[in-house]
């Protein structure tokens, strides 16, 4: 007695442990799954590190021209007008280091650019030099400590042909050496281009033919063109030869700013109304590129009066008059954050990782932010909506996670998968839900007791085949047979039904003496050489279209014809090897309700001299409709989800084409294809969460409508 | 032809000499005209053996059924009566494994004859089965759907079709203001009698009907009972039926069937008062069943 109280409670104890355990651990992978994808949402935050009074380090009529900082955003550097490079603590709020520039001689800097992606910097003077400094940060590890020693070089002083002050700068590489371009003012204004060239002199040229008073003016970073901003709202593409290439009217005020985005595709202006746009150079069809406007973001309510741009991402700085400072990001449009420091900024710098902002004001006070904006390129409209990429002529729908280079602009729309999915489930849906749901019928309704007793196990261990054979099979196998035969296939969809069809009804008109000797349930045999024949007439009609009609090729006069292209690996191979999966499924499930139809309701009709056929369709599907319509949706959630077979029975190419002799990519097969190239915690690893939960999003909107109308098709029914 | 059931005699007697097996022409002749030859042979059943598989369920029975009137089959449970009713429209060759020999004519046809079209006898014996089974449909679709399938589709006809059918099946005061709503809302007395509605709307002019009355309450058998009453000037109505007052009730002329044989066959008057089988008496004075 004692023992089977024991014995009792230990089993309730498991059972109810394993029950909660089971509904807790899908709980707990539904909740996972969403939690990876949400930090995908989370907005761009600023913390501000901190402020500090620069003046209470410089001498009184000292002021910046140029400041920057290190990766760790530990050390900020300011260089100043007079040739000095003040070294700041930023978190100790303390002066570590001075270092005159000797190579000035008393020559005031009046400005500076930054090469892209280095600590190398260009100063211009008054004297029309330009020179050369390089900030180099040494970590050094003691004990238990990090200290990091900053060390300036300077290299060259190279000196522009005029003796003139070098009011904006902009420099760049050809290969190795420095090009830099920039405009001089004294009594006009010149523009010039200048090459260093082998024995580290400057070769300048002077822009000419300019219409326009020069307002701004950039270089692309591979120095094989200057972009040149006039004060009419014209921009013009010039070569370093300083010849025009074209010129464009981009706004209908003076352009204040203009930079190149990482990547130097797209070139962001800024103009004097506080426009900001994005622009690249388009060919439109056969013309000359030219540059084409392609992306708008968040005016400022002022001129721009300056860009900063990212080294990592295509996230770019905006800053106005007033203060107002905007986080863009390229791709999306977006605009990530909005500071307004209420003071005019005076120099406004990315950190070296982009995860910070530096941002030096007139007044003399540098401002530290720290940014955190893990995802920038993940939004709802470049997840799901339209996004006009760098270098494509128009707005598309696109899948390209990674691409070779660093500045490659990753495309994440989820819609060429979501289409894929629904693509290889709708042609797995056409070839098995016919052929299963006409299968039960046949099996409940008309086949023999004794042959229902050999299909059904048939079917149903078709169903335990593992998918990843059903997909080897489908991709190499299949794929490569079905290419040579694909007439003959398309033959065969049509002439079998038709000649089964010619054959039965020939059948039925025979007297019924003649019939009466064939057991009812046993006329399917009868169909065995009407197959046979099927297929050998398919052969050789399919043979003599393609020789006859198609010029011998089917492929190719698919593409010379009718511009198709034909994937080996398309969406038929899918189809029939994804319906080969469901099918057993979606058959027996139908064969289940249908065979549950009470027998008094066939009865009934049969009773009224209703045919077979004529009680399968208007009295048994009816009263099965619940079973087959759960059938079906069950075959479609498994084929949504199916990974193995779409992976390999396709090429996995993310393209939007309903077309059967194309592939396509899946969000499952998407998953499986790209998990080697997301790292733990990146955008793509939280974009494919995002297509995990997206997938589970569909199978269980699917299931729930699928019960739903199974029940409400089974109240209707209830009463049998 | 080995040993005539004493039934069999009598009923020869019966027939007042207005048919015989000797002139079914006749008969069919008179197809079209119900009602006109009441008494006349309508079903001859020929020494009909029964197997299913190995078990012999019908033995040997032969059985004539006269036009418009009311037969019927009585006998305890497991005695064949459903069986062998099942074997007037066929409805045996659903069930596998079934084989069946001897012969049923029916206005002068064997109804097991190789090309009997099956599908057209069912038209014209119609069928009730023990429990009511009206279609997943409305009232007025359950009524329509045998001419439907029979090719009919004039809206008008149907009308005037299912209006008549229920008329005949006295239900359609009872559901005339709700056609269109489901069967299934109908009591099961009124179920019955659609289901009856349905089996005359293909115009049959044989009823089978399989102990129509075991699921229903004492007030919706008598409806049914008065119904086979109007029905038997229209139609020759073969009864299945357990509960004996309605065989005494209802019919005209009661077999008495015993572990697949006919026992006994005769004018129902007489098998209920003087039966010339003992087993007979001993089951309808209820000493075994």
């Amino acid at each position: 007695m004692h023992l089977r109280n024991i014995t009792n409670n230990l089993a309730t104890g498991i059972i109810t442990t394993g029950g909660i355990g089971l509904i807790v651990i899908v709980v707990g992978i539904i909740v996972f799954i969403f939690y990876q994808a949400l930090p995908l949402w989370q907005g761009t935050s600023t913390e501000k590190l901190q402020d500090i009074e620069i003046v209470q380090f410089l001498p009184s009529g000292e002021s910046a021209v140029y400041a920057g900082e290190e990766e760790q955003k530990e050390i900020v550097y300011v260089i100043t007008q007079n040739g000095r490079i003040y070294f700041i603590n930023f978190p100790q709020k303390k002066l570590i280091g001075r270092t005159e520039l000797t190579k000035l001689n008393d020559n005031t800097i009046t400005s500076a650019a930054q090469l892209f992606g280095t600590q190398r910097i260009a100063l211009g003077t008054n004297h029309g030099e330009i020179l050369e400094i390089e900030i180099v940060f040494n970590t050094l590890f003691e004990t238990n400590s990090r200290t990091i020693v900053p060390e300036v070089f300077e290299k060259n002083l190279y000196r522009v042909n005029n003796d003139a002050p070098v009011t904006s700068l902009e420099a760049g590489h050809e290969d190795d050496r420095l090009v830099f371009a920039g405009i001089q003012t004294s009594a006009r204004q010149e523009v010039f281009i200048a090459r260093v060239s082998a024995d580290s002199t400057l070769q300048t040229t002077y822009l000419e033919n300019l219409s326009a008073p020069v307002t701004a003016l950039t270089v692309n970073s591979s120095s094989s063109e200057i972009i040149i901003g006039f004060g009419d709202g014209s921009i013009e593409r010039r070569n370093f030869d300083g010849n025009k290439i074209e010129r464009t009217l981009a706004s209908s005020h003076s352009i204040t700013a203009l930079k190149y985005l990482i990547g130097d595709i797209t070139l962001i202006i800024g103009d004097a109304q506080g426009h900001v746009t994005g622009w690249m150079t388009l060919g439109h069809d056969h013309s000359a590129p030219a540059l084409t406007k392609f992306r708008t973001f968040q005016p400022h309510a002022q001129p721009v009066e300056a860009i900063a741009v990212s080294w990592r991402n295509k996230s770019f700085i905006t800053a106005d008059g007033s203060g107002a400072i905007h986080l863009n990001h390229s791709t999306t449009e977006q605009t990530l954050l909005d500071l307004n420091t209420g003071q005019a900024p005076f120099i406004i710098n990315f950190s070296p990782k982009s995860d910070g902002l530096l941002i030096v004001h007139a007044s003399g006070l540098i401002s530290n932010y720290q940014l955190s904006n893990a995802h920038p390129e993940a939004t709802l409209k470049t997840l799901f909506g339209k996004v006009w990429y760098e270098s494509y002529p128009e707005p598309t729908y696109t899948w390209q996670s990674t691409g070779g280079t660093d500045d490659f602009e990753s495309k994440i729309s989820m819609i060429p998968l979501i289409f894929g999915t629904l693509k290889g489930t709708l042609y797995a849906m056409i070839f098995a839900i016919p052929l299963a749901i006409f299968g039960a019928i046949y099996t409940s309704q008309f086949a023999h007791p004794r042959i229902r007793t050999i299909i059904k196990p048939t079917v149903e261990i078709m169903a335990a085949l593992p998918s990843v054979v059903i997909g080897f099979i489908a991709g190499l196998w299949l794929a490569p047979l079905m290419k040579n035969v694909m007439v003959e296939f398309i033959v065969m969809l049509i002439l079998t039904p038709l000649l089964i069809f010619i054959f039965f009804y020939g059948y039925s008109k025979l007297p019924r003496t003649w019939t009466a000797s064939i057991k009812q349930g046993y006329e399917v045999f009868m169909m065995i050489p009407m197959l046979i024949l099927a297929g050998f007439l398919c052969y050789q009609i399919g043979f003599s279209i393609e020789n006859g009609l198609l010029g011998g090729d089917v492929q190719t006069w698919l593409y010379q014809t009718l511009g198709i292209r034909y994937d080996q690996r398309n969406a038929i191979i899918v189809g029939i090897a994804m319906a080969f999966a469901v099918m057993p499924i979606i058959f027996t499930i139908t064969e289940d309700s249908l065979s549950s139809v009470p027998a008094h309701l066939t009865s009934a009709s049969l009773a009224l001299g209703a045919s077979r056929w004529q009680t399968a369709i208007k009295v048994v599907l009816p009263a099965a409709s619940a079973g087959i319509f759960s059938a079906v949706m069950i075959g479609f959630g498994r084929a949504v989800g199916e990974t193995m077979i779409v992976l390999m029975a396709t090429g996995n190419t993310p393209i939007m084409d309903w077309s059967i002799f194309n592939g396509m990519r899946t969000l499952s097969a998407n998953i499986a294809v790209e998990i080697p190239e997301a790292p733990h915690g990146g955008t793509l690893y939280r974009v494919l969460f995002l297509s995990g939960a997206l997938l589970f999003i569909m199978t269980f909107m699917v299931n729930t409508i699928a019960e739903i109308v199974r029940q409400r098709l089974r109240k209707k029914y209830a009463t049998m | 032809m080995n040993e005539k059931p004493a039934a069999y005699t009598n009923f020869k007697q019966t027939l007042d000499g207005k048919a015989t097996h000797e002139n079914p022409q006749k008969i069919m002749a008179n197809d079209g005209e119900k009602g006109a030859h009441a008494g006349a042979l309508k079903i001859s059943t020929r020494q009909i053996n029964m197997y299913y598989g190995d078990h012999h369920a019908l033995k040997n029975i032969s059985l004539d059924i006269a036009a418009n009137e009311v037969t019927a089959l009585i006998g305890p449970s497991g005695c064949g009566k459903s069986t062998y009713l099942r074997l007037f429209n066929r409805m045996n060759d659903l069930v596998d494994n079934v084989r069946i020999e001897g012969e049923i004519i029916i206005d002068g046809k064997n109804i097991y004859g190789r090309d009997v079209d099956v599908v057209a006898l069912r038209k014209r014996v119609g069928m009730i089965f023990q429990k009511s089974n009206p279609f997943p449909k409305s009232i007025y679709d359950n009524v329509a759907y045998g001419p439907k399938v029979n090719g009919l589709s004039s809206k008008t006809s149907l009308d005037e079709i299912v209006e008549r059918c229920l008329r005949k099946a006295a239900l359609w005061d009872e559901v005339k203001d709700r056609l269109k709503s489901s069967a299934y809302s109908l009591s099961g007395g009124q179920q019955q009698r659609l289901c009856i509605a349905r089996a005359l709307a293909v115009d049959p002019d044989i009823l089978l009907m399989d102990e129509p009355c075991s699921a229903l309450d004492p007030i919706a058998t008598q409806k049914i009972e008065d119904l086979i009453e109007e029905l038997k000037h229209d139609y020759t109505i073969i009864i299945v039926t357990h509960n004996m007052q309605q065989a005494a009730r209802v019919s005209d002329k009661t077999a008495f069937m015993w572990l697949g044989q006919l026992i006994e066959f005769n004018e129902t008057k007489k098998i209920f008062t003087s039966p010339s089988e003992r087993m007979t008496e001993d089951y309808i004075t209820g000493r075994f069943g």
